[in-house]
């Protein structure tokens, strides 16, 4: 007798973002997979980390 | 044993820093995860456990045994790099099944130096990256889209482009922590890497 319990869902794209059980940040347009390092930065919060990237990028443009 | 762990065994001495910004950038801009001795300082791990446990752990290794110069303090050469690549090698060899299939580079300055000193890994995948960052990118992405037949891997010399933005870039990140960049540890580096190259590629 076939399963009959509830279906599980995945939540949206969910099985797109692992990679050999990595979790992927992103990926890039040449479609290159970045992986979540192991463990956060030393320094930085995620916030803190994005906001550091964004900002000397535009500054360094700037120039 | 992940598939997508690198483990860099390197100097970490001051006049090897961008080569080792290099390394790290090149890795996780192929799409793998960097890992080396010193992405924790869980002062509760004795180090050459913790280099055994990321060696267990890691698919592939890129090994640069380039500096053999005697350290200025000591007057002798550091072995750590040898010896890191000698337990590479030795879990590769008798490791069984799953860790014969790890894949190492290794790389020095020129390409028949290390028969001179360390003649005993004849044989193996050598390169040589000239004392130069950019072959130093183009010998990894190389190596990493052969070993792990991954054609996404970008081209060496368009990683090597990025990384000379990335690396002007990097001063300014560290500022906003009140850092100076020789103070941005692995674990640091990398996640910046990794931000960087998303918010460079525009995609998330």
């Amino acid at each position: 007798m076939a399963k009959t319990g509830p279906k599980k869902t995945r939540r949206g794209g969910e099985s797109s973002k692992l990679v050999a059980g990595c979790t992927v940040l992103g990926t890039t347009k040449d479609g290159v997979r970045i992986l979540k390092p192991k463990g956060g930065a030393t320094h930085f919060s995620q916030k803190e980390l994005l906001g550091a990237v964004a900002s000397a990028r535009i500054t360094n443009k700037a120039r | 044993m992940n598939e997508r762990d690198v483990f860099i065994n390197c100097p970490f001495s001051a006049d090897y820093r961008e080569f080792f910004e290099a390394m790290v950038f090149a890795v996780v801009r192929s799409g793998f995860t960097p890992r080396c001795a010193r992405e924790n300082d869980d002062g509760g791990e004795v180090r050459i456990d913790k280099i055994y446990r990321i060696i267990a752990e890691s698919r592939y290794g890129i090994h640069d045994i380039s500096k053999t110069e005697p350290d200025p303090g000591s007057g002798l050469p550091r072995f750590n790099m040898p010896l890191e690549l000698g337990l590479f090698l030795g879990a590769r060899k008798f490791g069984g099944k799953k860790h014969a299939q790890k894949k190492g580079l290794i790389l020095d300055r020129d390409l028949h130096r290390y028969q001179n000193f360390i003649s005993d890994i004849a044989g193996q995948d050598i390169h040589s990256h000239d004392g130069d960052v950019e072959k130093l990118i183009e010998q990894i992405a190389a190596w990493l889209r052969d070993a792990a037949r991954d054609l996404n891997v970008p081209g060496g010399r368009a990683i090597a482009a990025e990384f000379k933005r990335f690396r002007q870039d990097l001063p300014g990140i560290a500022a906003s922590k009140r850092l100076v960049t020789a103070e941005l540890t692995f674990k640091d580096l990398t996640a910046i890497a990794a931000a960087w190259i998303i918010a460079d590629s525009g995609m998330t």
